[in-house]
């Protein structure tokens, strides 16, 4: 069964197309969404959730209600005070639990009932953050969730999502620039470049498959025809390739290095063909 | 819907303290100037543009992306402006009516009927105003919105301005049109006036709702 179920969707902007998009997200999984600036993502998240209608395709999703969401820059307004978060979410989502949502403030440290607009973006995330976890979601669509917050709080919020993943019937779709993040938590990995999907792997295929080649030019020539996307650098090439185990049972002395998804996006995006 | 209006109201009950030192200086305003026709009129009017300024909390944070992405329904959300306007709308008439009981005890020279015709004239007139400007803010956001209210009063204004001189060029005598409504029941007058303006606030939001349905944030 998918959560999420996305069919040529298409959205055309004037400067930008998001151009027949083909997307899966299991229920159970994880599912990180990369890609430049400008990508796409926002626009494919906002689609999501019927903040702008799309022009074309179809999208299958469950009810809003049993989303969880963290929007990149938008949450209520902020001459609210904390305690009134509570008091709105609980007339708007009927399984919101209060007491969940004070044990993530205490979690927090975000026991003072200030003005939003007082509190860093990093405290204004992490509200966000205990927010969504305590309406019972079973799906969180999660647009830079993490960004602004300091590696040890990230952690800690990473840890969340890992807890909420142990229910077997909870997924995420989250996009992120700290790849790292999603390395740690996602099961698979979507990679998109201007308006198009590059890449819909599952971690496990990256890892068994996936792997870059950093080599002189006469090991290059060699390998070409195998490489999916290559740099020149000054002294070396560096290959993205997706058949480790040939290549490895072909040339037994090259080294190859894992695949990050920086490193890939790269390749993908910027290398050469 | 209730969790909309509250958050409005929460917003402005966050500011209270700022919206009653305001009120406290129309009372003092009123007082100098010893006209009590002011206070009954500035206070209602005040209290409906409160309203207003919900839309532009809503648009300085982001939060109409996040607010669409919430469990409701288009309609629902601009629904709820809707009803956030009658309630000031009641608030600001029990406050005139409060007002204009109160009054007539520290002047003698002023009595409750002009007092709370002020008041009323103030709401209508506020009302009319709440009627276009929402379908503005909600096309063009709050700050195109307003200047294109602006426009739209000017050429109102304009129209009007040439049917009367047209009137006036055709000798036709506008002052003996007015005369012959004064023979008809004052009373009924003043019903049909507030008929009419409660039915342009529900047009309004009719057009409110087809515009909010197609927007994009």
């Amino acid at each position: 069964m998918d959560i999420i179920s996305v069919e040529n969707l298409t959205k055309k902007y004037k400067h930008f197309t998001l151009n027949k998009l083909n997307l899966k997200v299991p229920t159970g999984s994880v599912v990180g969404l990369v890609g430049a600036n400008g990508a796409g993502k926002t626009t494919l998240i906002k689609l999501l959730l019927g903040i702008i209608k799309k022009d074309e395709g179809t999208i299958n999703i469950i009810n809003k209600e049993d989303i969880g969401i963290v929007l990149d820059d938008a949450f209520l307004p902020e001459l609210l005070k904390i305690n009134d978060i509570n008091k709105i979410m609980k007339n708007i989502y009927k399984n919101w639990d209060e007491e969940v949502f004070y044990k993530y403030l205490q979690k927090f440290n975000l026991t003072n009932n200030v003005t939003m607009k007082s509190l860093s973006k990093g405290m204004k995330k992490k509200l966000e953050i205990a927010t969504v976890l305590s309406h019972k979601p079973k799906l969180l669509i999660l647009d830079e969730p993490t960004s602004g917050l300091d590696p040890i709080v990230r952690g800690e919020v990473l840890d969340l999502f890992r807890e909420f993943m142990e229910q077997e019937d909870h997924s995420i779709f989250i996009s992120s620039h700290i790849t790292s993040d999603l390395e740690s938590i996602a099961d698979s990995l979507v990679l998109m470049n201007d308006g198009e999907i590059l890449l819909n792997k599952s971690f496990i295929d990256i890892t068994e498959n996936y792997g870059i080649i950093h080599c002189p030019e006469e090991v290059f020539t060699k390998l070409k025809d195998s490489a999916i996307n290559y740099r020149k650098n000054k002294y070396n090439y560096e290959v993205l390739i997706d058949n480790k185990k040939e290549i490895k049972k072909k040339y037994k002395d090259i080294n190859i290095d894992k695949a990050s998804i920086d490193e890939m996006m790269y390749l993908l995006i910027r290398g050469e063909k | 819907m209730k969790g909309l209006i509250l958050k409005d109201l929460l917003i402005l009950k966050n500011q209270m303290r700022n919206v009653l030192i305001i009120i406290l200086g129309f009372v003092i305003l009123s007082l100098w100037m010893e006209n009590y026709f002011y206070i009954a009129f500035i206070i209602p009017f005040y209290i409906v543009m409160l309203v207003i300024s919900t839309f532009s909390y809503d648009e300085l944070n982001n939060s109409n992306t996040y607010i669409v992405a919430l469990p409701y329904s288009r309609k629902t959300i601009v629904k709820a402006r809707y009803i956030l306007s009658v309630l000031s709308i009641i608030t600001a008439l029990l406050i005139g009516l409060a007002l204009s009981l109160i009054i007539p005890i520290f002047n003698v020279d002023m009595d409750f009927a002009s007092t709370f015709a002020s008041t009323i004239a103030s709401i209508m007139g506020v009302i009319l105003v709440l009627a276009l400007l929402m379908p503005c803010f909600y096309k063009f956001g709050v700050q195109k919105g307003r200047i294109i209210l602006f426009m739209a009063i000017m050429a109102i204004s304009l129209i009007i301005g040439i049917i009367i001189s047209l009137f006036e060029n055709s000798k036709l005598n506008i002052a003996s049109f007015f005369n012959q409504l004064e023979n008809i029941n004052f009373a009924f007058l003043i019903m049909i006036a507030i008929a009419i303006i409660f039915l342009l606030l529900y047009i309004s939001y009719l057009f409110s709702c087809k515009i909010y349905k197609n927007k994009e944030f």
